[in-house]
């Protein structure tokens, strides 16, 4: 008896999800700068990061994830440049750093989105941009540990966590519950860097500890750092921007 | 000091720089392969990934939805598909391309409307078309103005089946 042969009909999922890790083939590593908590500097870490990674021979780029409130652009100031469109968008390159933000197309608009549809956002970004070939690509993440976060350990399994908080307890106490959840979930982390350090705080490295986490530095509390935002050259020569470079040597170490 | 400080915030740059492209030609103007390529990529590679894991030996048909939200050209998606296609199992696919109206449903009162391409703005309908979700920064709810709608229907591009042989 011959083999039956039948036709069918089948469900395709979700055409996007198959793309992504393509779209990231030639990354070779990612860094996903996270908190949990709010205020911390995550976008001040991650795009002095990302500029300090150019600044020293990397291919580096720069995804701002937060939607309610970016503000890598802020940091990086004035460009008069946008994404090109070739199968796919290219992000522009901004200070020596491939920059993407939903900015580009919502300029000063709020983006008031509820968890199924950032996540939706999220995953058609990186669906359509096309990073090409980079060294390090960092990830800005927003505040808390829903969809973004989720989405980022669901999708991008080669990421690896860089952990900011601040030596306030109030900053401590919510970091800690991201760094449980990376933990259960065994999610690659660098370690955790502390931001805004003051000389009476004592915090930051205790906690690090506890969760047997790396301790990857302090970060001064820099009262000029403000003063620079917009301004990459001045930003890279605050006592911020210098104490991160040992941050940057660690991860560049790690691997 | 503080004098100057706050001169100097002024000089942080607004978030208008970041849209100048909005005013630039369209790629498609200017000859360039639009976004419709890498959508078309995502379902090239999804549908061959199913045939794959269904032991399929061939694939007669495939349908595809494309939400008008997101405005595709349909030629330039079609092209991308068939390019994308050859050397595949997908090669001799019969491609259906099959538009779905754009539906809203407001949160907060209840409202529910349609939407055509048409009737958004330039600027708005590029940022929609890259990614659909973006409508929440320009559509408000014709009824209450809120922007806490739901997207209930043409949003973005899916595949409804595939029609396999094993």
């Amino acid at each position: 008896m011959g083999r039956i042969h039948k036709d069918l009909n089948v469900a395709v999922p979700d055409p996007r999800l198959s793309i992504i890790d393509e779209r990231l083939r030639r990354v070779r590593r990612i860094i996903i700068v996270a908190s949990g908590k709010g205020g911390v500097g995550k976008s001040l870490v991650a795009t002095t990061i990302s500029l300090l990674l150019a600044r020293s021979g990397h291919k580096v780029g720069l995804l701002d994830l937060d939607f309610h409130g970016p503000s890598c652009h802020v940091i990086l100031g004035e460009t008069n440049v946008t994404p090109a469109e070739e199968r796919g968008l290219i992000p522009p390159v901004v200070h020596g750093v491939k920059f993407m933000s939903l900015v580009y197309y919502i300029g000063a608009r709020p983006l008031p989105l509820r968890g199924d549809e950032a996540s939706d956002a999220f995953v058609e970004l990186l669906t359509i941009t096309r990073w090409d070939q980079l060294d390090y690509l960092v990830v800005d993440v927003p505040p808390g540990i829903a969809e973004e976060v989720l989405d980022i350990i669901r999708l991008i399994k080669r990421g690896e966590f860089l952990i900011v908080t601040t030596p306030s307890i109030l900053a401590v106490k919510t970091v800690a519950r991201l760094a449980q959840l990376l933990q259960e979930l065994r999610v690659p982390t660098l370690g955790v860097v502390e931001n805004m350090h003051r000389p009476d705080a004592k915090t930051g490295k205790n906690q690090a500890g506890a969760f047997k986490f790396n301790f990857l530095g302090r970060l001064p509390f820099d009262p000029e750092l403000e003063r620079t935002l917009g301004n990459p050259e001045e930003l890279l020569k605050t006592r911020f921007a210098r104490s991160l470079e040992g941050v940057v040597k660690k991860i560049v170490g790690a691997r | 000091m503080l004098e100057d400080f706050w001169y100097r915030r002024e000089e942080i740059p607004s978030d208008a720089a970041f849209r100048n492209h909005l005013n630039n030609p369209l790629p498609s103007e200017s000859g360039g392969c639009l976004h419709e390529w890498a959508l078309a990529e995502a379902v090239i590679s999804t549908m061959l990934a199913v045939a794959k894991e269904k032991g399929a030996k061939a694939v007669s048909e495939a349908m595809i939805k494309l939400g008008r939200l997101q405005n595709i050209d349909t030629e330039i998606f079609n092209h991308a598909l068939r390019e994308l296609a050859k050397g595949t199992l997908l090669e001799k696919t019969e491609i259906k391309l099959e538009m779905e109206e754009s539906r809203f449903k407001c949160r907060a009162c209840g409202h529910e409307w349609k939407l055509a391409p048409s009737e958004v703005g330039s600027d708005e309908s590029e940022a929609i078309h890259f990614i659909p979700d973006l409508a929440h920064a320009f559509i408000r709810c014709p009824r209450c103005r809120s922007p806490d709608f739901e997207i209930t229907g043409g949003r973005g591009v899916w595949v409804e089946y595939i029609r396999i042989s094993t």
